[in-house]
């Protein structure tokens, strides 16, 4: 942990020495989400004392949106590194506040028209229902319009990847198992987002 | 009345198809009441045309029911101001115009509410509208051009209680009112 923190703070002020001066960014970002697919890992003891170990993948559509806010900096006149939070569906009736870093690359710099590759992750915080922390991985490509001085807008398509747990029913009882029950209880939400970003 | 909607329609169709082919900037309508297309028609004597085509995703957001509606809006736009702040233009403007589309409308029960959907709700609205906007060109390419609109016309739908006997259902068209204060942001391209 101490390496990785090192590590990132090392790049941090290596990227910092490079720039002239950082430039403070603020934006708006939202998009439609599709989920695609779930994939679970169950292993808990059921009500009949035998242990129950599940892998189910799940491919289904579920239509999703996604609103977040960023603050950041650009470290370089091509790479741009933002702290995101809002709100986003991932999957049926299963929303999440997102606290995540991403890091942008316009190759062909920040204030002009071109491509735009960005990725990231963080944590995040279901807002109902089982309110275990989970994480998040988003990596993507798309197109910015640069607007004026440093506004723009960004056209990306993204892939999301969510990790998440789930309430796990006991297929005797369909009572939900205990916590105590249960040795492991992870999902991961498959997701391709399709967002427009207003940068400024 | 089945005529009349038909050809209202037929209108609506031809605008749709006429507009893109015909219009000088495209945009993407972005808003708390949905997402969809933008068309506008080259300014003449201080005044140009509209259309917008989005997905209504009122009770979407909230959960509340599980498909969006379908909204159309056509709109004779005046350019009351212009102010020049170099290198911004802004162009203020107002108009009325007519919506039509297939929609759910307000309902009691707010927020995220799991329990009461209201997907059984969905009508077809008419409405005349009044559009308030500033548009913002930069020089570049991209402008935005933000607006409010509010609109006051009628919601059918199949009445809620009496579903059984197929019974009409006609209302004022409350989301009009209700959503007018949400704003409206169009991310616009020149042709």
């Amino acid at each position: 942990m101490k390496k990785t923190a090192t590590i990132v703070l090392s790049l941090l002020v290596a990227f910092s020495l490079q720039a002239r001066t950082p430039v403070f960014t603020y934006g708006l970002e939202w998009g439609y989400t599709a989920t695609l697919l779930k994939t679970g890992q169950y292993n808990f003891i059921c009500a009949e004392g035998y242990r129950i170990i599940e892998n189910p993948v799940t491919w289904r559509y579920f239509s999703n949106g996604s609103i977040l806010a960023n603050a950041g900096l650009n470290f370089t006149d091509h790479l741009n590194v933002s702290a995101y939070s809002g709100l986003l569906g991932v999957y049926s009736r299963r929303w999440m506040v997102p606290v995540e870093l991403r890091v942008k690359y316009c190759p062909a710099g920040l204030d002009k028209d071109g491509f735009v590759l960005s990725a990231g992750g963080g944590v995040t915080f279901p807002t109902a229902t089982l309110r275990e922390t989970g994480a998040r991985g988003v990596a993507g490509a798309g197109y910015r319009f640069a607007i004026f001085r440093k506004m723009s807008v960004d056209f990306t398509l993204s892939l999301n990847v969510t990790l998440d747990h789930d309430r796990i029913t006991d297929p005797d009882t369909h009572q939900y198992v205990s916590r105590t029950e249960i040795e492991s209880n992870t999902v991961q939400y498959y997701a391709l987002n399709l967002s427009i970003g207003l940068n400024f | 009345m089945q005529r009349r909607l038909l050809f209202i329609t037929f209108l609506a169709l031809q605008a749709a198809t006429v507009f893109p082919a015909a219009a000088q900037e495209a945009g993407i309508f972005n808003s708390i009441k949905g997402f969809g297309a933008y068309f506008s028609l080259a300014e003449k004597n201080g005044v140009f045309h509209s259309a917008t085509a989005f997905v209504d995703i009122y009770g979407v957001a909230t959960s509340r029911c599980s498909f969006p509606g379908y909204k159309f809006n056509v709109s004779r736009q005046y350019i009351i101001r212009e102010f020049d702040k170099s290198p911004v233009h802004m162009r203020l403007y107002a108009g009325p115009g007519i919506s039509l589309g297939m929609v759910h409308d307000h309902d009691k029960g707010r927020g995220i509410d799991f329990t009461s959907l209201i997907s059984d709700n969905t009508g077809f609205m008419l409405a005349v509208s009044g559009d308030i906007g500033c548009r913002f060109d930069f020089g570049s390419r991209v402008a935005l051009d933000l607006s409010f609109m509010a609109e006051g016309g009628f919601h059918l739908r199949e009445y809620e209680k009496e579903k059984s006997y197929s019974a009409a259902s006609l209302s004022f068209y409350n989301n009009g009112i209700l959503q007018d204060i949400y704003p409206q942001l169009t991310i616009l391209f020149r042709l």
